[in-house]
């Protein structure tokens, strides 16, 4: 909306250099010597570590260095510094020195390279950079050719072995190094040979890894916090500069008063592993430094590092304005594309509308409404703030009750208000883990009552949401180029489609598909009183078939599902009620948008496989698919209501013969086991080829257990016919399956953990009920009874295990997943196709010569497919 | 100095159903690929001189070997990588 009044700038170059001495102590505001903060009267040390010429943080205060507070003019802070009374390694810098050390000679500070050996490492640099080839392996190699000298080429100084004792002390020959003698030896090497050590002359001198001064970081990076008591907190920083200034005090005390060699030594070690935590705690090697709890303290590197981090946590993720969150819950008279947000959101969430001089008659009524529910049972939409641009500072005006009047009358062109969400307006709906794309897609926000965000159930899968409490987040759109390209790009209706496989995710669910079942299943005659209402539901207008028996008006079910089908469909596929079924009542046939026969199940309005979604949103648009699956919903839903549909646990009743007729095969199948375990006992049991007989045994129990659990759901089939409400979800695609259905009211059959049977536990056994060495059915995890009936303590304790498993195995393979989507993430995100069909990385990289080899938006194609053969001969036949 | 241990090539990996036909480019074919795509050398795809197929076909640095391998997706597809030094 607005217009930055600056210049753009590119940058060309960036590169990171270390700071010398001098500069630091150039920038350095204040020398740092007392490691005292505030002295009794809370006023800041002069030469403390909270020394104003560092910067303020105390609001009304003025930075003794620029003159500026914190609030309004901001005071950035400035460094200060402190001088070391004797030299110290930065950690960070370790394996540089280490290297430097390595190929330098003490001596004279050449490389160890002979004339001739140099030379050509510095053509081989010319030629990587040349070719634009990374150099790291090159460097490394350097160092390891000039490590092979066993005498200076230069000086003929014999050549010490240099150790790296970590964290930060070096040795030659075994004999420790001081930081001193490290940074005189640093000194001494020539800038020609800088790059052969990827150093940039230009920039940075080995030396000043070792520091002499270090930079005390401004007072903003570390504010003291006053508690509630009146008592001061420090930052971790701060406490851990109060150790560098104390031991580099003492140091400095005893150094100058001639203290004996060691004492002097062991105060240099500890100014080190000060200087080495303060920098980074997480040092290997060296304890980490506590705070006075016993808590790690976070110091320098820790406030970078890691999904805490500044990066990951500030940088990469911020938090946004314009957004809200509440839990959500479902409503199927809402369209796919829209969302039912709260009158609280709504008055709190804004869209920013410039004034021009078209809609300043709105705009002036619109800050002078509001929406007052003693009024109004509607909602109206009003405007919470007005931003007056005056001589190029903007002000904003918030409006109440008391001022709408008076700014309505002098608004102006070219102001800006922000208006309260109304319906129609564009929001983006997200719900976490974000993990593919159609987890944030943008709906019609309608104003509704109540204090959740409502959408339609059918957009439930792709969000992967349920309303067991599940939170999501709505970000209204603020522009009007990002509102554009929500438009285009995001909203629910050109997400139907998913890019994964080229098919819908969204589709009918659940009750829908019941409804629709209930509705075309067997010739289904509605009442005409009942249909009308089902034809209300869809808003039909024109003409239907009423049919006239026993003086009754009657209108056929399938003509009322014809309704919702475009006028042209043409198509004739397999029902997925009658899938296993070989006639012709199993195919559903439509003409001319007319549906003829068939039982309209999950094979037609599904999701993943609803052959008439699919067809509608191929022949007719993304437009149409959304008009259609939300006619479904409403006439599923309507259907569902008016016929009445419930199921309950007598659902899963079988007559007593079926239940004998199971425990007679189970009984079989116990005989057939045991059989087995007997001959394997007696070593009669022939293995199958590759198979220990061990293994054979198990296989052959499987088996028969497999063969048991399909005996008893066939018996109990049998019995459960469609006039079933829990086999009509199950068989339709609503809910369940015939397996849930057949553990219910026949046998759950064999428990397995890591694909066998179950066989951990005590020694021998899996369980103190039984024998040692038992093989048995029972013994090893089979439950025999069904869930209805109830399972025996033992088959209970088994049941759980194989519980268990899943459960684990879901918690493991999410942390995982989750890890390794992160990582593709990183390595592909600037990764996109370019307007010539090339995939290509942000530098220009080619990829791939031809977005996966074939070009074919997945979107587009048919189950990955560009053509769809099938459809065009059956077509070309039809003409005919 | 990094010194070069002399890989002997595979006897035949080009004939192999697995190994992929691979060309070098002519100098004009070059010219014209790199027009084709407005890119430097340097954003093509990258092989090693040390790849067996590169040893076998005689590739060397700098030069541009067509790829024309089956794809599940288009039946045929073509690909180009440029001949580059092994690090080591």
């Amino acid at each position: 909306m607005e217009r930055v009044n600056s210049i753009t700038k590119k940058i060309g170059e960036i590169y990171f250099s270390l700071l010398s001495p001098n500069e630091l102590r150039k920038m350095s505001a204040t020398k740092v010597i007392t490691a005292d903060t505030y002295d009794d009267d809370g006023f800041p040390i002069a030469m403390g570590l909270m020394d104003p010429r560092m910067g303020v943080i105390e609001p009304g205060l003025r930075c003794k260095t620029c003159g500026q507070r914190v609030g309004k003019d901001k005071c950035p802070g400035h460094f200060g510094h402190i001088d070391l009374a004797m030299p110290v390694i930065h950690v960070g810098h370790i394996k540089i020195i280490r290297d430097s050390l390595r190929s330098t000679c003490r001596d004279c500070g050449h490389l160890l390279l002979t004339k001739n050996e140099r030379e050509n490492f510095i053509e081989e640099i010319k030629n990587y950079d040349r070719e634009g080839r990374q150099k790291t392996y090159l460097f490394k190699q350097i160092v390891k050719d000039a490590r092979k000298a066993s005498k200076c080429p230069h000086c003929g100084r014999e050549v010490g072995k240099i150790e790296l004792d970590k964290p930060t002390t070096l040795r030659e020959n075994g004999k420790k190094l001081t930081p001193s003698e490290v940074r005189e030896w640093l000194e001494k090497i020539r800038d020609e040979d800088l790059p052969l050590l990827d150093i940039n002359v230009k920039a940075s001198r080995p030396e000043w890894t070792v520091l002499t001064v270090l930079p005390v970081p401004p007072v903003t990076v570390r504010p003291s916090v006053t508690l509630q008591s009146g008592e001061r907190s420090e930052d971790d920083l701060t406490h851990k500069l109060v150790d560098v200034i104390r031991i580099n005090q003492r140091l400095q005390e005893n150094r100058d008063a001639g203290a004996p060699q060691l004492i002097v030594e062991d105060l240099w070690e500890l100014l080190q592993y000060h200087i080495t935590t303060y920098l980074d705690n997480q040092t290997s090697g060296i304890p980490p430094a506590r705070h006075r709890s016993g808590r790690p303290l976070k110091t320098l590197a820790q406030r970078l590092k890691g999904k805490e981090g500044r990066f990951r946590s500030n940088l990469s993720g911020k938090r946004v304005n314009f957004s809200a969150r509440t839990v959500i819950s479902p409503d199927p008279n809402l369209s796919i594309n829209e969302i039912g947000i709260p009158i609280k959101v709504a008055e709190e969430l804004t869209i920013p509308v410039r004034v021009t001089t078209h809609n300043i008659d709105w705009c002036k009524e619109m800050i002078t409404q509001k929406y007052d529910p003693s009024i109004t049972a509607e909602y109206v939409p009003g405007v919470n703030y007005v931003i007056k641009n005056i001589g190029g500072i903007k002000r904003r005006i918030k409006i109440s009750d008391r001022n709408a009047e008076m700014v309505a009358d002098k608004l102006e062109v070219g102001s800006i208000i922000e208006r309260q969400m109304m319906d129609g307006d564009l929001a983006l709906f997200n719900r976490q883990p974000s993990l593919h794309r159609m987890s944030m897609m943008a709906h019609r926000v309608r104003v509704v009552p109540g204090k959740t965000f409502r959408f339609n159930l059918c957009v439930c899968p792709p969000y992967n949401a349920d309303f067991d409490g599940d939170e999501m987040n709505l970000h209204v759109i603020q522009g009007e180029e990002a509102k554009a390209e929500a438009e285009i790009l995001m909203k629910v209706q050109e997400n139907i489609l998913s890019p994964r496989f080229g098919g819908a995710i969204i589709g009918g669910i659940h009750d829908i598909i019941s409804g629709v079942f209930l509705l075309t299943n067997k010739e289904r005659k509605v009442p005409i009183e009942v249909a009308s209402y089902l034809l209300g539901s869809v808003q039909y207008h024109g003409d239907i078939d009423v049919q006239k028996e026993d003086g009754k008006k009657y209108v056929m079910g399938r003509d009322i599902f014809s309704t919702i089908l475009p006028k042209d469909l043409t198509i004739r596929f397999k029902s997925k009620t009658y899938e296993n079924i070989d006639s012709d009542e199993a195919y559903v046939v439509i003409k001319n948008g007319r549906l003829l026969q068939g039982t309209i199940d999950e094979n037609s309005i599904g999701a993943f496989k609803g052959r008439i979604l699919d067809r509608v949103i191929r022949d007719h648009g993304m437009d149409a698919g959304r008009a259609f699956i939300d006619n479904a919903t409403r006439l599923g839903i309507a259907v569902a209501t008016m016929f009445g549909f419930t199921t309950s646990i007598e659902d899963e009743d079988i007559p007593d013969e079926a239940q004998h007729k199971i425990a007679e095969g189970l009984d079989d199948a116990m005989k057939q086991i045991r059989k087995l375990v007997k001959a394997f006992e007696q070593g009669e049991l022939e293995s199958l080829p590759g198979r220990s007989i061990e293994e054979t045994l198990e296989m052959e129990i499987m088996r028969v257990t497999g063969k048991a659990r399909d005996m008893a759901g066939e018996i109990a089939g049998e019995h459960l016919g469609l006039e079933n409400s829990a086999v009509i979800m199950a068989k339709s695609g609503a809910r369940g399956s015939m397996l849930n259905l057949s553990q219910m009211s026949g046998l759950v059959g064999q428990q397995a953990v890591r694909g066998e049977r179950i066989s951990r536990g005590y020694q021998y056994r899996t369980l103190p009920h039984f024998k040692k060495g038992d093989l048995g059915a029972s013994a090893k995890g089979f439950v025999g009874s069904s869930y209805k009936k109830g399972l025996t303590p033992t088959e209970y304790f088994f049941h759980s295990m194989g519980g268990r498993e899943g459960l684990v195995d879901t918690a493991v393979r999410t942390s995982r997943s989750g890890y390794m989507q992160r990582r593709l993430i990183n390595a592909l995100e600037d990764v996109k196709v370019e307007k010539d069909g090339t995939v290509r990385q942000a530098g220009g990289q080619i990829i791939q010569f031809i977005y996966g080899e074939d070009g074919i938006d997945p979107t587009r194609s048919l189950n990955g497919k560009s053509v769809d053969v099938d459809r065009i001969i059956e077509e070309v036949l039809e003409e005919a | 100095m990094a010194k070069k241990k002399k890989i002997e090539p595979l006897k035949n990996i080009t004939r192999h159903e697995l190994v992929p036909d691979h060309v070098i480019l002519t100098d004009k074919e070059k010219q014209q690929l790199l027009t084709e795509y407005h890119i430097e050398p340097s954003q093509l795809p990258k092989m090693l001189t040390t790849d067996p197929v590169a040893l076998s076909i005689g590739a060397e640095s700098g030069e541009i070997v067509k790829i024309t391998r089956e794809s599940y997706t288009a039946k045929e597809s073509t690909a180009y990588r440029l001949v580059v030094e092994d690090n080591k």
